[in-house]
């Protein structure tokens, strides 16, 4: 076998690995959300919706704008799991809904990578807080969403960047769905689950 | 035959870039949960269990974290909360749990370290800006808040700060859990 057939054959094998590295990547599946008869309001305050990660250092430095994304994904993933949903701009202003929805950023990470056709990975961090009309806390939990996109060239960077913030915050917002609905908690304040 | 010299080395470097990007995107192993009540170091309180295991190995470090984390004065230590109540409801909040003492941050690197603590004295992933696959495996496996059901859990790490020039000393954790029904919080503390 000649050098050049020993590298092409070296090179498939690197290929492969790769390419099994990344299936075995697949996230666990999410239970289906279902509907709650409850009437909620969700609170996404102009802060939440500037908010903006930053991640690299002074010369590399890359803006993920995920609050902007999350108040655009957030209100339509959320509004088939409640009888009704308000978007509200303050907790304050929640008027008689039944359940208060409050969604923060824990965290934001994103990797970066040496080449332009390198994946790269982008996950979004949520920690809801559901509290009841008198305001006290009845559950809490964490949601991670995740995307997985080329860091592009010099040219596509840009637009990968927006697609990458776009899929894992839709990611988070499908994901929160599910796990808000299936909320044993929830669950039980909910009368009777609608079908 | 410097053809032949010149496209090894073209072939080489080929692989080479393969295998760089395949190594960039490292895997991360899980780290081994247990059961609560099976950790020597755990503390029931009524029906909680919550249990400490600190990662100090460096070549455990190196599994899970793929860098070793205590000499960058950063200890991570795995934490299982149990509720093993049949009826009652509690909710844990991650940024509640912190130090009983002040950190201990002494050493090479101290001032970066001291940089990133949070209010509770823990290291503060979000004060780390890094965008590195090492700072994304520790902001998913850090311990996040959670609604505590009757008989479920939750795990995950906490990432205590430590010095790099010398032993540490004695940790104290303090776990604030509130029981969503009273509304009333239990301090759980451990040492270790």
């Amino acid at each position: 076998m000649s050098n050049v057939l020993r590298c092409l054959f070296l090179l498939a094998v690197c290929c492969s690995l790769l390419t099994l590295s990344v299936m075995a990547q697949d996230p666990t599946p999410m239970p289906a959300p279902q509907k709650l008869s409850l009437t909620a309001a969700l609170v996404l305050t102009p802060e939440f919706c500037a908010t903006v990660n930053k991640k690299g250092g002074w010369a590399n430095e890359e803006k993920f704008p995920v609050g902007k994304a999350a108040c655009n994904e957030l209100e339509p993933a959320l509004k088939g799991i409640f009888t009704t949903l308000t978007r509200v701009e303050d907790s304050s202003k929640a008027g008689d809904a039944q359940v208060v929805l409050e969604p923060k950023f824990a965290d934001v990470g994103a990797t970066q990578k040496a080449f332009a056709f390198s994946k790269r990975e982008l996950v979004v961090v949520m920690e809801w807080t559901v509290r009841d009309q008198s305001g006290k806390a009845i559950w809490i939990d964490t949601v991670q969403g995740s995307a997985k996109r080329h860091i592009g060239n010099a040219f596509t960077h840009g637009s990968n960047l927006k697609h990458i913030v776009q899929e894992s915050v839709q990611d988070m917002a499908e994901q929160s769905a599910a796990r808000i609905s299936n909320a044993p908690e929830l669950l039980k304040l909910s009368t009777a689950p609608v079908k | 035959m410097s053809r032949i010299k010149s496209m090894t080395v073209v072939c080489t470097l080929a692989v080479l870039f393969v295998v760089q990007s395949g190594y960039a995107s490292h895997h991360f192993p899980e780290y081994p949960v247990r059961p609560a009540g099976g950790y020597t170091n755990k503390v029931t309180n009524a029906s909680l269990i919550v249990a400490v295991e600190p990662v100090e190995d460096p070549q455990q470090q190196k599994t899970y974290f793929n860098s070793h984390l205590s000499s960058e004065g950063i200890l991570p230590v795995f934490m299982v909360i149990q509720n093993t109540s049949a009826t009652d409801t509690y909710l844990f909040d991650s940024s509640a749990v912190g130090l009983g003492d002040a950190p201990d941050v002494t050493g090479k690197g101290a001032r970066k370290t001291a940089s990133r603590l949070g209010s509770g004295g823990l290291v503060d992933l979000t004060l780390v800006t890094d965008a590195s696959d090492v700072r994304e495996n520790l902001m998913k496996k850090q311990v996040r808040s959670k609604t505590l059901s009757p008989g479920s859990s939750v795990h995950g790490f906490v990432y205590v700060p430590v010095p790099t020039d010398a032993a540490r000393k004695k940790v104290h954790l303090q776990v604030p859990l509130t029981n969503s029904q009273s509304g009333e919080t239990e301090v759980v503390n451990l040492s270790f």
